[in-house]
């Protein structure tokens, strides 16, 4: 479904008209998902986060504007349970349970072992390095790299003026490319010692 | 080497660590946890803000307005009013794309509004006879700014709590500054003491700072949706 038409969804939903709900969160539950794993590195938890997301996007249905976008609204919910879930686990230790292997995917592109093997490791290398960046970094990049919103869209979401946000996602992108380039320096001379 | 901030497209180089297939979408309906709409939402903004609108208007009337209410005074309390509402406006304001105007014009109306305030005391005591500044004139300006301030802050802390998604210290911030400059306005036409910029300031204007704090400190806690 295309934008205007979630967004019209939304309206319908905010008035009062509960079957838009299912249409809301077909097509939002994919994004916000891959949203909260790659904020919380864990898609155990990711999931339990979109629930109290789409409990809270009923809660607060009232309070999408008519001519809004559901896609930034709906984000910034999805941040703010993010940022809540954070607080209240500083008081207790979380742990990944063996049963949740966390955001380690496999690339269907890859064509031999070799290729799988490097694009895993990129992607353990990109997961590393993100949950080691600062929070407000890591934010400001996935919405911008991976939400695909627009600087403006992503400014809002995150309370910060654009040029904040540029300047921590290109931080992050810095500090992503340096082990990247790190990464792909070891597998050259790997591939050249053999 | 400063970054070149104006192109983000390298970072399409960064490869999508979460690219793997998302489990299929299960079939939902929504939460049966009553949530209003929004209708039921506007409704309850007209009222809270009738409500805020009555109790500034019965405190002001039932302790009296000053008898010096010449029209340069009324201006004075205009121009606080005008200041209200367009700080309300832009506290409200959701901006183009729904979600939050953008965080310096917020935090630029937060600042701008004390400024105001400020500002227009200083031009109104000019030529105002000096009040001492003493516990006991204070005291009683600053109870009764507060006490009429109190009552539109509290019915917009109760409602606008989890009501904002973005920027909500900012925006509660602000709508608490604009509650106690409400109870400004009241004490303002109320206060026989005079003009004199120590006490219209403080005595008077302080309610102002209180509400701005009390809004952020609410908008850290409970305002954000």
């Amino acid at each position: 479904m295309d934008e205007p038409g979630l967004n019209a969804a939304m309206d319908r939903y905010a008035c009062g008209d509960a079957s838009a709900f299912a249409v809301i969160h077909g097509e939002l539950l994919p994004r916000l998902r891959a949203f909260l794993t790659r904020m919380t590195g864990s898609p155990t938890l990711a999931d339990d986060l979109v629930q109290e997301t789409f409990l809270r996007m009923h809660r607060a249905r009232a309070t999408f504007v008519a001519g809004g976008a559901v896609l930034p609204w709906a984000y910034a919910i999805a941040r703010n349970v993010h940022l809540d879930h954070g607080r209240s686990a500083r008081l207790r230790k979380t742990e990944r349970l063996p049963s949740d292997p966390g955001a380690e995917p496999e690339d269907p592109s890859a064509t031999d072992a070799e290729s799988a093997a490097i694009a895993a490791q990129a992607a353990r290398t990109v997961e590393r390095v993100l949950a080691r960046l600062p929070p407000q970094q890591r934010e400001a990049f996935v919405l911008i790299r991976y939400e695909g919103m627009s600087v403006q869209d992503a400014a809002a979401i995150l309370g910060a003026t654009p040029t904040a946000v540029k300047l921590r996602a290109f931080r992050a992108y810095e500090a992503l490319r340096a082990e990247l380039a790190e990464l792909r320096g070891q597998s050259k001379g790997a591939s050249d010692g053999a | 080497m400063a970054p070149d901030l104006g192109d983000l497209a390298a970072l399409a180089d960064i490869p999508d660590p979460v690219r793997a297939a998302a489990p299929p979408v299960p079939e939902a309906v929504a939460p049966a946890e009553p949530s209003p709409t929004r209708a039921q939402r506007r409704r309850r903004l007209i009222i809270g803000l009738v409500l805020a609108l009555c109790w500034v208007a019965a405190l002001t009337l039932k302790t009296g307005l000053r008898p010096d209410l010449t029209p340069s005074l009324l201006l004075e309390l205009g121009l606080w009013s005008v200041m209200a509402v367009v700080a309300l406006a832009v506290a409200l304001y959701p901006g183009q794309r729904g979600v939050s105007l953008r965080v310096s014009l917020l935090g630029a109306a937060l600042l701008g509004l004390p400024a105001f305030f400020l500002i227009t005391a200083l031009a109104w005591s000019m030529d105002a006879p000096p009040v001492p500044l003493t516990l006991a004139t204070w005291r009683g300006c600053m109870s009764l700014a507060t006490g009429i301030g109190l009552g539109p802050l509290l019915i917009a802390l109760y409602l606008f709590r989890h009501a904002f998604v973005a920027a909500a210290p900012w925006r509660l911030g602000l709508l608490g500054a604009v509650c106690g400059l409400a109870g400004t306005i009241g004490c303002q036409a109320h206060c026989p003491l005079g003009q004199a910029f120590s006490h219209v300031s403080l005595a008077h204007g302080l309610p102002i700072l209180i509400g701005g704090i009390a809004g952020l400190a609410w908008g850290h806690w409970r305002g954000r949706a």
